[in-house]
């Protein structure tokens, strides 16, 4: 398996030819052999233990190490820092080495899979590991594919192949590769084993839809497309057999390509608490020059002298030396201060969390059978500070099921229920729906209300024919006929699906297509088109045409598109048609439907063939392939013209007033009409918008769709609202109207509220850290919808600021028609400027970007694949989950880690800054205060699991509360419960602590003697009774921060108490002493000291007023000033939406707010 | 507080109805749906503001209780390191003199009933040093013979003497305080013959200490022959095995030596020195009156800023003398008191202004 990997330099070009080993290990290309796993077991411990001390925590820690080897600096143990180091580090290797093992695992599993591969003119058996590039294999049905192959020939006519590739993408609707003509007929072994020939092609990449070479063979050149391709990872359907040849291997395939580690996303927690890290670090070290220092003049002024009794060591010449060595010994032992537990720990909860997130069966959708899943494990308390909301809509807000709703053909509008009165029919009181029953294919599922249109097909109305001709042409999707009359298609997009589906219904039926051929039954009669080109669907085109050549020989163009895209296109004569489709288009888009609008074109032969000519130029060319295709389909849909009709009335059109404008425009597109297809808003969606919308978190949505469509789904989803003081809609084609209608919404903001009487002078909002400041206090509700040409504009960098001021200061943000890249610049934006936590959601390729950009990515589970989902951080399939996502597990995890490291950094200080006042006391000698075990378990045993299981299991309110007062939401997102302030309280307070639990005992011990008159200030009862005292505090600390007693927790506190006793205990029984007196020297005490110290009252008093006094300084944290029955229970009146915003602040703060 | 139950919302996804797969639903478990009974302790007024009167209440009559307790208990410290040159152990600060014994006059005021404890303090000394703390052989006073003749590092450089290997090692054990104390009652001014106190040498040690963890090293013969092969700590005066007549309180297991082994967690410290055991009912053990100290002056510690005294206590339920603690219960319980006062005043203004702002908010 060593084999399998090695470094080489990048490629340029890929060279393979078929049948030619020896040529082709020329090259040195990788084997076919998958190393995913790591280690093997000679290499694990060296190369887990090197990966591990890159973390600079272990690294830390070693250094630790070999600091406390150095006697003179030694001031405890190895084993001190050896315990907790080793324990992470197993833990952590364990971690890793299951991991691998599985890897491995699946690796030998993978590599040892079976194909057939031609060798020598044979056929043999070989294991997937031995395959070669250039190395031509035989697929049979539903095996997987081994390596990325070119297609040479298959089964089925034509060179075709269909192939699932769930495993690559998510999407199971089954693809079509086809064997180019050439080699398709290479059907059997021996010409196969003759076949020679020679695919140059671009390097090894990521892009699964993407492929570009050409195929040399008998001298001449052939394209290759990612549609002649077979991925490794997908899995052949539906054909018998093919053969392929392999191009890429092993590690260059794109599958592998793919695999590779997303972007490591941190939490602003991360960061803090890393700054934080680094600051106590920094007051380490100026802890331990102060000792030092402190150690240098004391041995200067009393050591010295102390000498009689206590000489320096040999090495030790000098105070200031000495004072150089204690400064490393106090760093060793005030290096609890930074625990490395605290790494640990802080994995461990938020693993916990995922958990939750992974088992809460209110965010498991029945339907889809699929629960949420938290993709990242370590982003789960930044879900409880998020600000922002991006949001995709189809697919997202909406359900991304299609439905066929209305049309507008040739100017007239279908699809209005009408009531006998002639009436729209409001929804409810719904006629029949329209019998579909002439026609036998029809699919029953389909519902269509307005039977005028399916009397317009009866009639034969040319238009209505082509338009629906159009629908069953124009399209990319598959059919399946598992009997006769009973069709399934297969759409790569829910809108074809509807759209083919629609065309079905009204008798042209879409029956089964080869890669030359589409069958349409045209009311009942079986017609086959020959299919010249596709002019595939994109996101920058936003359309797609086919051209067909009808079996009378004639060529035509079919196109659907966006109307923007489309009506740009159409170069009329006249706007007579033009303007009531764009009416109707508007109409419909009114309404929340998705519209496209048909077209089509004649061709004549000539320009065809040397249209097509140049075609295979562009689709031969090595570099700029798409650039190039892209400008030639350009071409071709060029100059689409809306013919010079009159609005024709349905079923009445003048055929001879149609003929003469076709003689004008022969070669210009007829504009057909347009469709429009509805999108069932989700489940919830209103609910939840409002609901995060209370809790001050800003949605922006970004569609794809038109403004209007955009508009109409922010209404339906309660984002906009008829309250809404302004919409301020910004449609600007250039760069000054972009800037003139962002001032202008700027200024009505301010305007309204110097009106309300804020006093806002007009020159103080000039300066524009003003203006922004100014205006997120701007009162009254806007909304902002921007489009996706004037967001470009906005986007620039001169703009952006105003852009998002402007942005910032509305209620609602709607951006509609941006790209995938503007959806994440928009994003990027937010993140720059406003320092706030971003989160954005989608289900589609199109929102990967978006997802991989904001801080949190959550992908739904829905009906565009996976591709989205993987790209994530979080997974649902609902939207409405999101409120749950957010308000109930964020603000929960958010609550528990800023607890958690609240009380960790607050229990290490406590513990670690004793020895610091003791050192005051002990000539700066950086002798410890515990002994050496209680150092070594305070953290790792006595400490850790209590506040462990109150980072998990902690919830302040429950989670009905949290839903019905969004307003909780808030302190996460003003970052109110874990910030530098905190911190700092949280440090005072362990300092406070370490003076108490230091200077109580040293106040008592000064004179103090036992009962019996034997004396009780010797080291050992002093530091049991430090010791217990503080493992008691802290307790009681925990006690007091845990606001939600499990069982759990119960056990872990009371458990961590026994174990400490259990371990002191043992620890002082004579036992152990006499079997190592040196190593147990200084516990070397009797149980009855531990009892006389814990117990009976010579220590007891200590602890108890330490325990008392600490327990009052502990209040703090949640002894909060009165109005107490309220504070963590919001009273109905703070949390209802129609409260005050300055009521509701109050009321928020309470809880959260300055202590007693 | 409020015991919350188990929380029933069942809560199934309204998503659509139809049959589950029961493999990738979740669990409906307490502990998965973060439903697990729990007692969620509410800090109210209600709750706090007796906590902390309570508190009050009970820490304020045990610091006075203790504070009476302790001034009750007699104690008195005779200093005699002789730095003043007036103190009559000032000629003992030459290291010439030797033995050097100096005598110090004092007296009772009041009687010292029951039994009486003689210490002897240090100050300015660092037991509590790190080096010192470690410098010691835990085996080696436990009686393992190979220890006893070869000691760990730790003792360094009061390991060995020449090339004998030093018995008790280390520098504590090196640095044993060694002066010795005796006190005289002058009976009365005419009486020239002093009565000399009867001091009890043994019963100063922890029980454990001198019986499990001190042990003579094994053998046959006298402690002397036991001890063979090694040598004593360069500043004893005398061997180890002569520090007392008595067979159970020499060498190893001599309390005074163990007593000096369990190092002082401060660099001010008293150690027990001896017991005076009360006579009996009648008689004070101690009567008012004078008396004087005499000391064999060996321990030097004026060259650190060292001071030495003699102190005698008596001793209460609650230990010895002690003003800090009581002095600590009352100021806790004050501290609780007042915190406890403030927040009932500023509930009750707060109470009643928020309820003010929150009808006018309405």
């Amino acid at each position: 398996m060593a084999l399998c990997a090695k470094k080489r330099p990048p490629e340029e070009e890929r060279r393979a030819r078929a049948n030619d080993r020896e040529y082709n290990e020329k090259f040195q290309y990788a084997s076919n052999c998958i190393k995913t796993s790591k280690y093997n077991i000679l290499t694990f411990l060296p190369v887990n233990l090197f990966e591990q001390f890159q973390e600079v925590a272990n690294t830390y820690f070693l250094f630790l190490l070999i600091l406390q080897l150095i006697p003179q600096i030694s001031s405890l143990s190895w084993f001190t820092t050896i315990v907790p180091l080793v324990l992470v580090l197993t833990i952590t290797a364990v971690k890793d080495a299951t991991d691998d093992y599985f890897r491995h695992k699946s690796d030998n599993q993978v590599n040892n899979r079976q194909s057939q591969v031609l060798i020598s003119g044979i056929l043999q058996q070989e294991q997937w590991m031995n395959v070669c590039v250039g190395d031509i294999i035989k697929l049979e049905n539903n095996q997987f594919v081994a390596a990325d192959l070119l297609l040479l020939s298959s089964s089925e006519p034509h060179g075709l192949c269909y192939i699932e590739t769930a495993e690559l993408d998510g999407e199971t609707n089954m693809k079509v590769r086809q064997a180019i003509p050439v080699t398709s007929e290479l059907g059997d072994i021996g010409k196969l084993a003759k076949f020679d020939g020679e695919v140059i092609c671009e390097p090894p990449n990521n892009k699964l839809d993407r492929f570009s070479g050409t195929l040399y063979w008998k001298e001449s050149k052939f394209p290759l497309s990612n549609q002649n391709m077979l991925l490794r990872g997908c899995v052949l359907r539906n054909t018998e057999w093919c053969f392929g040849l392999v191009i890429f291997a092993g590690p260059d395939t794109k599958l592998m390509q793919n695999s590779g580690r997303t972007k490591f996303k941190r939490t602003s927690i991360d960061r803090l608490m890393n700054t934080l890290v680094l600051w106590i670090f920094g007051f380490l070290v100026c802890m331990g020059v102060i000792l030092a220092i402190g150690n240098a003049i004391w041995e200067h002024e009393v050591g010295m002298r102390f000498q009689v009794y206590l000489p320096w060591d040999e090495a030790v010449d000098s105070a200031f030396f000495s004072g150089f060595l204690s400064f490393w010994s106090y760093i060793i032992i005030l290096n609890t201060v930074v625990p490395i537990s605290l790494y640990v720990s802080v994995e461990v909860i938020r693993l916990g969390h995922s958990y939750f997130i992974n088992w809460d069966k209110k965010m498991f959708c029945t339907k889809k059978r699929t629960p949420a899943e938290a993709r990242t494990t370590t982003l789960n308390e930044e879900l409880g500070q998020v600000e922002y909301i991006f949001s995709d809509k189809t697919g997202t807000l909406t359900q991304n099921i299609m439905v066929f709703n209305k049309c507008s053909i040739s100017g007239r509008s279908y699809g209005d229920v009408f009531d006998v009165l002639g009436h729209k029919a409001e929804l409810g009181e719904r006629p029949e729906p329209v019998d579909f029953s002439f026609n036998p294919l029809a699919d029953k599922k389909f519902l269509f209300w307005d039977p005028s249109l399916l009397e317009a097909v009866k009639l034969g109305d040319p238009h209505t024919h082509e338009f629906f001709r159009l629908l069953s042409l124009c399209h990319t999707v598959m059919s399946e006929e598992k009997s006769e009359g009973e069709l399934y298609y297969k759409a790569q997009s829910p809108d074809e699906g509807a759209l083919v589906t629609a065309a079905r219904n009204f008798g042209f039926v879409f029956r089964s297509r080869t890669p030359k051929t589409i069958t349409v039954h045209e009311m009942g009669i079986a017609i086959t088109y020959q299919l010249l080109a596709i002019l595939d669907f994109n996101n920058i085109r936003k359309r797609m045409s086919v051209i067909v050549r009808s079996p009378e020989g004639k060529i035509r163009l079919y196109c659907k598109g966006a109307d923007t895209i489309l009506l740009d296109r159409l170069h009329c004569s006249t706007h007579e048609l033009l303007g009531p489709t764009t009416d109707h288009l508007n109409e419909y888009a009114g309404e929340g439907l998705r519209t496209l609008v048909l077209a089509y074109k004649d061709l004549d032969e000539e320009y065809y063939e040397e249209w097509a000519e140049r075609r295979l130029q562009a689709s031969l060319a090595q570099d700029s392939r798409e650039d190039r295709l892209a400008s030639v389909y350009e071409e071709v849909e060029r100059d689409m013209m809306v013919s010079a009709q009159r609005r024709p009335r349905a079923g009445r059109t003048g055929p001879s007033l149609l003929l003469s404008c076709q003689e004008n425009a022969l070669w210009d597109f007829q504009l057909l009409g347009a469709t429009a297809i509805e999108d069932k808003l989700q489940q919830g969606v209103p609910e939840t918008i409002a609901l995060l919308t209370l809790a001050n978190i800003k949605i922006w949505v970004l569609t794809g769709d038109k403004q209007e469509t955009a508009v109409n789904i922010g209404y339906s989803c309660k984002m906009l609202t008829d309250d809404m003081t302004e919409v301020f809609i910004v449609t600007g084609h250039t760069v000054l109207e972009v800037r003139e209608e962002l001032r202008k919404a700027r200024e009505k903001m301010l305007d309204s509220s110097r009106a309300v009487g804020n006093g806002f002078s007009y020159q103080e909002k000039l300066s524009s850290s003003k203006l922004a400041s100014v205006l997120e206090a701007v009162a009254g509700e806007y909304a902002l919808v921007v489009n996706g040409h004037s967001l470009a504009h906005a986007l620039e960098a001169d703009m952006e600021l105003e852009f998002l001021e402007t942005a910032c200061a509305c209620k609602a943000v709607i951006c509609c028609r941006v790209t995938p890249l503007q959806k994440a610049q928009v994003v990027e934006l937010v993140k720059k400027y406003k320092k706030a936590v971003t989160l954005a959601i989608g289900d589609g390729a199109n929102d990967v970007s978006m997802i991989k950009t904001a801080h949190i990515g959550v992908g739904i589970s829905g009906q565009e694949g996976i591709q989205a989902v993987l790209a994530s951080d979080y997974s649902f399939s609902q939207f409405k989950f999101l409120q749950r996502l957010l308000l109930v597990h964020g603000r929960w995890s958010y609550l528990r880690m800023c607890k958690f490291l609240c009380y960790f950094f607050y229990k290490n200080f406590a513990f670690t800054m004793v020895h610091f006042w003791f050192g005051f006391f002990c000539g700066f000698s950086a002798q410890t205060v515990y002994d050496q075990y209680f150092i070594t378990l305070y953290n790792i045993v006595y400490t850790s699991l209590p506040v462990l299981a109150m980072g998990v299991f902690d919830q302040d309110v429950p989670e009905q509360r949290s839903m019905e007062y969004p307003k909780l939401y808030e302190p996460g997102q003003l970052n109110l419960l874990f910030n530098k302030r905190e911190f700092f309280i949280c440090i005072a307070q362990g300092i406070y602590t370490s003076v108490l639990m230091f200077f109580i005992p040293y106040g008592v011990f000064a004179e103090a003697t036992r009962d019996d008159g034997t004396q009780l200030a010797d080291y050992q009862s002093f530091a049991v009774t430090v010791a217990t005292s503080l493992v008691i505090v802290v307790s009681v600390q925990i006690g007091l921060d845990t606001g939600y007693w499990t069982a759990i927790n119960h056990f872990f506190i009371w458990g961590s108490l026994a174990v400490y006793f259990a371990i002191l205990f043992a620890m002082h029984s004579n036992g152990l002493f006499d079997m190592f007196p040196n190593q147990f020297r200084f516990v070397g005490e009797e149980e009855q000291r531990a009892w006389r110290v814990c117990v009976r009252k010579d220590g007891q008093s200590e602890m108890w007023l330490s325990g008392a006094d600490t327990g009052l300084a502990s209040t703090r944290s949640r002894v909060r000033l009165p109005g107490m029955p309220r504070t963590r229970w919001p009273s109905p009146r703070c949390g209802s939406p129609s409260r005050l915003p300055r009521s509701s602040a109050s009321c928020l703060w309470l809880p959260f707010g300055s202590s007693g | 507080m409020n015991y919350n139950a188990l929380n029933e919302v069942d809560g199934g996804t309204p998503c659509a109805p139809g049959s589950a797969a029961k493999t990738r639903r979740p669990d409906n478990t307490a502990f998965k749906q973060q439903w697990l009974a729990a007692w969620q302790p509410i800090l109210t007024a209600g709750t706090v503001l007796p906590t902390f009167f309570i508190l009050g209440l009970i820490f304020i009559p045990i610091g006075i209780g203790i504070f009476d307790t302790s001034n009750n208990i007699r104690e008195i410290g005779i200093v005699y390191t002789g730095i003043e040159p007036s103190s009559p152990c000032n000629k003992c600060l030459s290291p010439d003199v030797t033995p050097c014994v100096c005598t110090i006059n004092f007296t009772l005021e009041k009687a010292f009933e029951g039994n009486v404890f003689m210490y002897y303090g240090l100050s300015n000394f660092y037991q509590n040093h790190r080096r010192y703390v470690i410098s010691r052989d835990d085996s080696q006073l436990n009686g393992d013979s190979s220890a006893l003749h070869n000691p760990n590092k730790e003792c360094e450089p009061y390991r060995r003497n020449e090339d004998l290997k030093i018995a008790p090692c280390g520098a504590i054990a090196n640095s044993m305080f060694n002066d010795t104390l005796q006190l005289f009652l002058v009976a009365n001014e005419s009486d020239p013959i002093p009565t000399p106190i009867h001091l009890k040498r043994k019963g100063i040690a922890w029980w454990t200490d001198k019986h499990m963890k001190f042990r003579n090293p094994p053998g046959e013969g006298t402690l002397k022959e036991r001890f063979k092969g090694t040598t004593t700590p360069v500043n004893w005066l005398k061997p180890g095995y002569m520090l007392d007549s008595e067979e159970d309180n020499n060498g190893f297991i001599n309390e005074d030596f163990i007593v000096w082994m369990s190092t002082a967690a401060l660099p001010t410290f008293r150690k027990l020195y001896h017991l005076i055991e009360r006579k009996n009912d009648l008689h004070p053990t101690l009567p008012s009156g004078q008396y004087y100290l005499n000391i064999t002056y060996n321990y030097p510690v004026h060259s650190f800023d060292g001071r030495k005294q003699m102190i005698l206590s008596t001793i209460s339920w609650m230990r010895g003398k002690s003003p800090f603690w009581g002095i600590a219960y009352i100021t806790v319980g004050s501290i609780a008191f007042l915190l406890g006062a403030v927040l009932l005043v500023v509930n009750h203004k707060y109470r009643n202004s928020s309820n003010t702002a929150d009808t006018m908010a309405f």
